[in-house]
């Protein structure tokens, strides 16, 4: 039976961006700014 | 050499072979580890053998990812360092964002812009002055990012057309990436006027808005002058995703609960935009609190908690991963863009904001690009340091959450007046990192 790695990686790291508004999913009524990276 | 495991990393669960799976909000690796791995990294400053050749390697993986750190690194202190320097950063994008009007065609009852809509298209001579601002401050900067917004973009289309234009010559001369996008509703985006803007305006980008499947839309997206809209934009989507990259955007609220799958498979299968387009979610949440609010169908936090994982499940079922839009997931080193230097948005009338929550709201400009002589004042003044300025609240220093919420929209702390709101909606984050882990371990099983 193949054995299981050690670590799986379900998402790499990625560089860290600041694009769009970053408020968006816990407060906003309609803040229109979303999905910077789509 | 030591180590120790990430601040930043999150527990999300257990696989069905009871591994750990990880989840690090700083740099957003997603990984499942067996239960040697996670006893090794669960204490501080522990070391690897030299010989332990396997478990070298591994901790090499995990630095890699973010979740194993040197044992004398500091991150939280670095994260300030990086979010100093973020803000001032000239190697990455002018960001700019521009309404040349604040009319629209349509009068959707959530709507934080209400009080905006007699306002007028933007003249000519704000145009120039806009420009002559980016043309002074895109220097050094790699590349210019052009945002349209409104009220609704495309029924002010002479300014989008004149602006670009002279934008994308004073880009070429200066050798300078342009990339242009545009948010709107959709309903005048016919296959001419996306190939218009991506012609001569190289947008290359919309964000269009559906709020559920036909009959949920209509009520919700009402026409200024009366009519249904759904069917209109359905073709506009699907004539404009040849030419440009469409993310639709869904707000979630009571009204169009349990239609988000519907409305995911009459995307992607009946009108076949399968791959050709992004879909998000957001829900409707009462930002500002308004006491005489007449609509009242905001989401609540149960309903988001099941309906996006109810349509990231579907929209994964069907298409791939990367297309679900969902931003709580994003890291960040700073609030948003409005807490970055280089970033503004324009009004019809010059006014220059620094948050699309704020716009229309004059207290909140930093000041108007007709009344300013010397761009120097526009840029250097109190209101626009403010913005800049505002770092997380010393509470949330040390929190794991802190790259994905920087201690909460900056508008809504300045608005109450207060220094942090609180990343509420944990189990969400928990839920939807589960479910990308279950979508993950699926299509492995596929394979």
């Amino acid at each position: 039976m193949k054995q299981k790695p050690a670590i799986v990686i379900i998402k790499k790291a990625q560089g860290i961006e600041t694009v769009g508004c970053g408020c968006l999913v816990e407060y906003v009524l309609c803040c229109p700014k979303i999905i910077p990276k789509g | 050499m030591k180590y120790k495991s990430s601040k930043y990393n999150i527990f999300v669960g257990r696989n069905k072979e009871q591994n750990a799976i990880i989840y690090n909000s700083y740099s957003s690796a997603l990984i499942s580890i067996n239960n040697d791995l996670e006893q090794l990294i669960s204490s501080d400053g522990f070391s690897v053998n030299q010989g332990d050749l396997d478990n070298l390697s591994h901790i090499n993986t995990l630095l890699e990812l973010g979740i194993v750190v040197d044992n004398d690194y500091e991150e939280d202190i670095a994260m300030e360092f990086l979010s100093m320097r973020e803000k001032y950063r000239t190697d990455k994008q002018l960001q700019i964002t521009i309404a040349p009007t604040m009319k629209c065609n349509m009068i959707c009852p959530y709507c934080f812009q209400s009080e905006n809509y007699d306002s007028e298209e933007m003249e000519y001579d704000i145009c120039d002055k806009i420009v002559d601002f980016i043309d002074k401050m895109v220097i050094n900067h790699p590349y210019l990012s052009v945002t349209w917004f409104g009220g609704e973009p495309l029924i002010a289309l002479n300014p989008i057309e004149y602006i670009s234009k002279r934008l994308i010559d004073i880009c070429a001369k200066k050798n300078i990436l342009y990339n242009s996008s545009i948010i709107t509703n959709g309903y005048l985006l016919d296959s001419e006027t996306a190939k218009n803007l991506f012609e001569k305006c190289a947008i290359s980008s919309a964000q269009i808005t559906l709020d559920g499947l036909e009959e949920q839309h209509d009520k919700k997206r009402i026409l200024r002058e009366g009519g249904k809209s759904f069917s209109t934009i359905i073709n506009n989507i699907k004539s404009a995703s040849d030419l440009l990259k469409i993310v639709v955007r869904v707000n979630v609220d009571k009204s169009n609960q349990g239609k988000l799958e519907g409305l995911i498979e009459k995307l992607l299968i009946d009108e076949n935009l399968k791959g050709k387009i992004s879909i998000g979610i957001s829900p409707v949440f009462d930002f500002q609190e308004r006491k005489n609010c007449e609509y009242n169908e905001f989401c609540s936090k149960n309903l988001w908690n099941i309906e996006s994982i109810v349509a990231m499940r579907r929209f994964c079922e069907i298409d791939h991963i990367d297309r679900f839009c969902y931003a709580t997931l994003q890291p960040s080193l700073v609030s948003c863009s409005a807490n970055i230097f280089d970033s503004f948005i324009f009004d019809p009338q010059g006014e220059v904001y620094k948050c699309f929550m704020s716009l229309g709201k004059k207290k909140y400009s930093i000041g108007n690009i007709k009344d300013i002589s010397n761009f120097e004042r526009l840029i250097y003044n109190h209101k626009h340091k403010e913005w800049v300025d505002a770092s997380p609240a010393i509470e949330c220093k040390k929190c794991v959450y802190l790259p994905l919420c920087q201690s909460g929209c900056l508008f809504d702390r300045m608005q109450k007046g207060i220094s942090r709101l609180c990343f509420k909606n944990k189990e969400n984050l928990i839920s939807i990192l589960f479910e990308t882990y279950s979508i993950f371990e699926k299509s492995q099983v596929e394979e």
